[in-house]
């Protein structure tokens, strides 16, 4: 190996795997720090939270349920972030795509399973797909930053997604807005049903194994496909791809709407898995903006993805359990030490590439 | 400067090299790419730390840890990119670190009168008020200059300074330079133009691979003397080249006019035709419509009216994609923002524009060991330094960047090439090496548009020379009957022959030579 592959090789393994890891750390320092001033000893919270989690079949099991719409929305902030797009728009995005698939699941509901289960999730990709293909409209005809235009398409998405559910969808007699119940045949299997030894009863389902096939197909389609190399060429460098006769246009259309899509996805886990079976708005929200955290923690690669939403599903999964045990923590500290790690991971990312460019200057 | 070494990982960028300046000379520092020019006077800026060796200064010993300690020496350096704040002032860039405040109250009027008096001491205006994003490049190259002397700098490094500069803006650069040097300040300068060495310097260094060749003074020195010096062998100043065999018309332009966004004519009116085997030359001061010009031909930009005709297809206003089918290859005048994606790897940019052809990709997927195999027996046969396909491209040089692109758009075999300052800032070896396929191609019978602003370059190469002024042809020679001098006058808009003898000429209805 020569020095300037070695040189890469610890570029990667800084950036890549230590800063998020450190990230974590000090995460879990702050917050053990504020469980302790709450007047618990944090090392037996932690380990509370990680025996709910690890403790048994059934907790990896919850914590793969709480993780996989993470894995979604991190995918669609990853995606575009290839072709040099910035996301924001994941929040919305995904209730669109939300309120579509449940409205597929409880219209069409003569439709055996897998039809409608699969016309479920074609709805919910269009949904955010449509969401996220604005945006880059707008970008590429008026030149708005779909940074601007995405966090504002969120707040037209949420207002649309409650005025639809309140005035359309719900019967003024129940309690709380949400909409009809999809179809059995829009039902998500649950994972024990695809792997033996997985245990019964618990939520995790057949969602988790789609973004993972999802994941995969996006490496597949970035590294192997024209699109994928015109997606990741307009994305480097627009100019260079218009040169090489790119319809950088259509591309980053394209790519909004793929991204938003994988949005769109990500409440599917909820309405189809296991559990109530309709749409309710209150129970994602934060979803899709989670999704930038854990997309820039596993640093826009699959695997890291996958690791980084299953952290969150991790401190989620954890903070429902370990309330029973430790009352006087009030559940949120989940979601400081979800910001602290972002807050930390952006400064730690930056010293390393502090520390990297004196390394190049020392020589 | 005493035997300085200076590693990078896997490179030795300075080898115990021994360099030294006297006052109040113009000391020009020259050698190809990567030969560690740059490097060395960044240790001596400060910039980069050296791992061994000593540095001198009026006979003592000192230590330069970061650019502070250099400007307190007195050395000050203005960068081949430029570092200043696009919408602040020209006062507030200059005194920006330096500023003059009376108990923390800036004295801007201050500022402005000693800008105004340093650039009337070395010979131009300025006004100190104007916003930096407004002004030219040359402007901007005055401005960081200022900037040196505003910190009372006695020894200036100037990287490639003439690099991003038009004619008019070297002579006006020129003389600054020897007003400075009248005035007792020393120059280094860093260039790989060997003209400007003789036109400039006093003594030259040179360098080669990250050693030092030699110093010599300028009158004991020739071009040629240089030029083997800094590659270690004979070069071909001037390109050997066939007599002309021109075949059938390929490309027939005709009445070519971009405009702007606000209707302005880039290019105005402009025709021309290229035959097989033949090299047409647009020769231009950067600016002049050459670049939109080229664009809307290759399909990158429109052209608002005119025909363009090749083998007696319409290709007006055709994509990139299409054209390149025809057979139409493209090298672009900006190596890193059109030519190649600097994040892919030399594979991926072998490709770049060809990527949608049959033996790149078929429907859906990227035919990606094909990609590999051809973009390896490039790499084979242009001579391409890189330690694989794999690697990404940012981490070649210049001339390597270069000649993949040349690579590329070769390799494709076109009918006829578009090639817009192919040798732009790469070294002499490099040169060389382009400027033979280059003659290769016409000599096989290919058809050649070439751009560029180094007349030598279009003399040495070409058959035909249009020269372009404000969007149109003022001009139009053979380069056997013409001199660097008379295309200087037409390039400066002084002189223009009659439109309509241009047109005709340009189109080629009358053989020139006759």
């Amino acid at each position: 190996m020569n020095s300037e592959s070695r040189r890469d090789l610890l570029f990667n393994v800084l950036m890549n795997g230590a800063a998020p890891l450190v990230a974590i750390l000090i995460a879990f320092a702050i917050g053990g720090i504020v469980i302790t001033s709450l007047g618990t000893n944090p090392f037996a919270f932690f380990s509370r939270m990680f025996s709910l989690n690890f403790g048994s079949m059934r907790g990896v099991s919850q914590m793969i349920y709480r993780a996989t719409p993470y894995f979604f929305t991190a995918m669609s902030l990853s995606f575009a972030f290839k072709a040099g797009l910035f996301n924001i728009g994941a929040e919305g995005q995904m209730f669109i795509g939300g309120l579509a698939l449940a409205w597929v699941g409880f219209t069409f509901t003569w439709l055996p399973f897998p039809i409608l289960f699969v016309l479920c999730l074609v709805a919910g990709f269009l949904g955010g797909a449509l969401w996220g293909a604005i945006p880059g409209y707008l970008k590429v005809k008026r030149g708005a930053h779909e940074v601007i235009t995405t966090i504002m398409m969120n707040f037209i998405a949420i207002a649309m997604v409650q005025y639809l559910v309140q005035n359309h969808f719900m019967n003024p007699d129940w309690g709380i807005p949400h909409t009809p119940t999809v179809a059995k045949g829009a039902y998500a299997p649950s994972l024990d049903k695809i792997i033996p030894w997985f245990p019964t009863g618990t939520r995790a389902n057949i969602m988790f194994l789609v973004a993972i096939i999802l994941a995969g197909l996006t490496l597949v389609l970035l590294r192997r496909t024209k699109l994928g190399y015109e997606i990741r060429a307009t994305g480097l460098n627009p100019n260079s791809a218009e040169y090489a006769g790119i319809d950088i246009s259509s591309r980053t259309v394209m790519t909004m709407a793929i991204s938003g899509g994988f949005a769109g996805m990500a409440t599917a886990n909820f309405i189809l898995g296991p559990g109530s079976h309709y749409f309710l708005k209150s129970e994602y929200g934060g979803i899709g903006f989670s999704g930038i955290a854990v997309g820039l923690l596993g640093r826009n690669n699959p695997l890291g993805i996958i690791l980084a939403a299953i952290l969150f599903g991790f401190l989620e999964n954890g903070a429902l359990g370990v309330q029973l045990y430790f009352p006087n923590v009030p559940r949120q500290i989940v979601e400081i030490m979800q910001a602290i790690i972002l807050i930390v991971l952006v400064i730690v990312l930056e010293l390393a590439r502090k520390f990297l460019q004196r390394l190049q200057k020392r020589g | 400067m005493e035997g300085i070494t200076k590693r990078f990982p896997g490179v030795l960028a300075n080898d115990s090299v021994d360099f030294s300046v006297q006052e109040g000379e113009i000391h020009a520092l020259v050698g190809e790419n990567g030969a560690g020019k740059t490097t060395l006077m960044k240790v001596l800026y400060g910039i980069y730390s050296k791992d061994e060796g000593q540095i001198y200064f009026d006979d003592e010993h000192v230590s330069i840890e970061d650019p502070k300690d250099a400007n307190n020496l007195g050395i000050g350096m203005v960068h081949q990119h430029f570092m200043l704040v696009p919408p602040l002032s020209v006062v507030d860039n200059i005194t920006l670190g330096s500023e003059i405040a009376h108990r923390g109250v800036l004295d801007r009027e201050e500022g402005k009168r000693r800008i105004r008096d340093l650039a009337s001491d070395i010979g131009f205006d300025i006004d100190p008020e104007a916003t930096v994003e407004d002004l030219s490049v040359g402007v901007r190259q005055r401005i960081e200059i200022l900037k040196v002397l505003f910190r009372e700098a006695e020894v200036l490094i100037l990287d490639e300074p003439t690099a991003v500069l038009t004619p008019q803006e070297v002579e006006s650069l020129y003389e600054i330079l020897t007003n400075l040097q009248e005035q007792g300040k020393t120059i280094i300068f860093i260039t790989h133009k060997l003209n400007e060495v003789m036109d400039l310097a006093d003594r030259v260094t040179v360098m080669r691979e990250g050693k030092k060749v030699g110093t010599k003074g300028i009158e004991e020195t020739s071009k040629n003397n240089l030029a083997n010096m800094m590659v270690g062998r004979e070069v071909l100043l001037r390109v050997e080249k066939k007599e002309a065999e021109p075949g059938e018309e390929l490309i027939r332009a005709e009445n070519l006019t971009v405009k702007n966004d606000e209707g302005v004519n880039l290019v105005n009116d402009i025709s021309f035709s290229i035959r097989e085997g033949e090299v047409f030359g647009i020769a231009g001061v950067q600016g002049n419509g050459q670049t939109e010009l080229i664009e809307a031909l290759t399909g990158i930009d429109r052209f608002s009216s005119g025909t363009v005709e090749v083998q007696n297809s319409d290709l007006t206003n055709a994509d990139g994609r299409e054209l390149r089918e025809e057979g139409i290859g493209h090298i672009p005048e900006d190596r890193l923002d059109r030519g190649m994606i600097t994040d892919f790897t030399v594979t991926e940019n072998f490709v770049l524009g060809y990527h949608t052809f049959e033996r790149y990709s078929n429907r859906l997927f990227l035919k990606l060991k094909e990609m590999d195999n051809h973009a390896e027996e490039a790499v084979e046969e242009f001579d391409i330094k890189t330690p694989s396909t794999k690697t990404l491209a940012e981490s070649l040089s210049g001339g390597n960047q270069q000649k993949l692109i040349v690579a590329r758009e070769l390799s494709q075999q076109p009918k006829l090439l578009v090639a817009a300052q192919p040798t732009r800032g790469i070294d002499v070896g490099a040169i060389e090496f382009v400027h033979e396929r280059l003659m290769e191609e016409r000599a096989s019978g290919k058809g050649l548009l070439l751009v560029s602003s180094e007349l030598d370059e279009i003399m040495s190469l070409s058959d035909r020379i249009a020269v372009i002024y404000e969007g149109e042809f003022t001009g139009m020679f053979d380069s056997n009957e013409t001199s660097k001098e008379e295309l200087g006058v037409y390039m400066t808009g002084s002189k223009r022959q009659n439109e309509e003898e241009v047109r005709r000429k340009a189109l080629g209805k009358v053989s020139l030579g006759e």
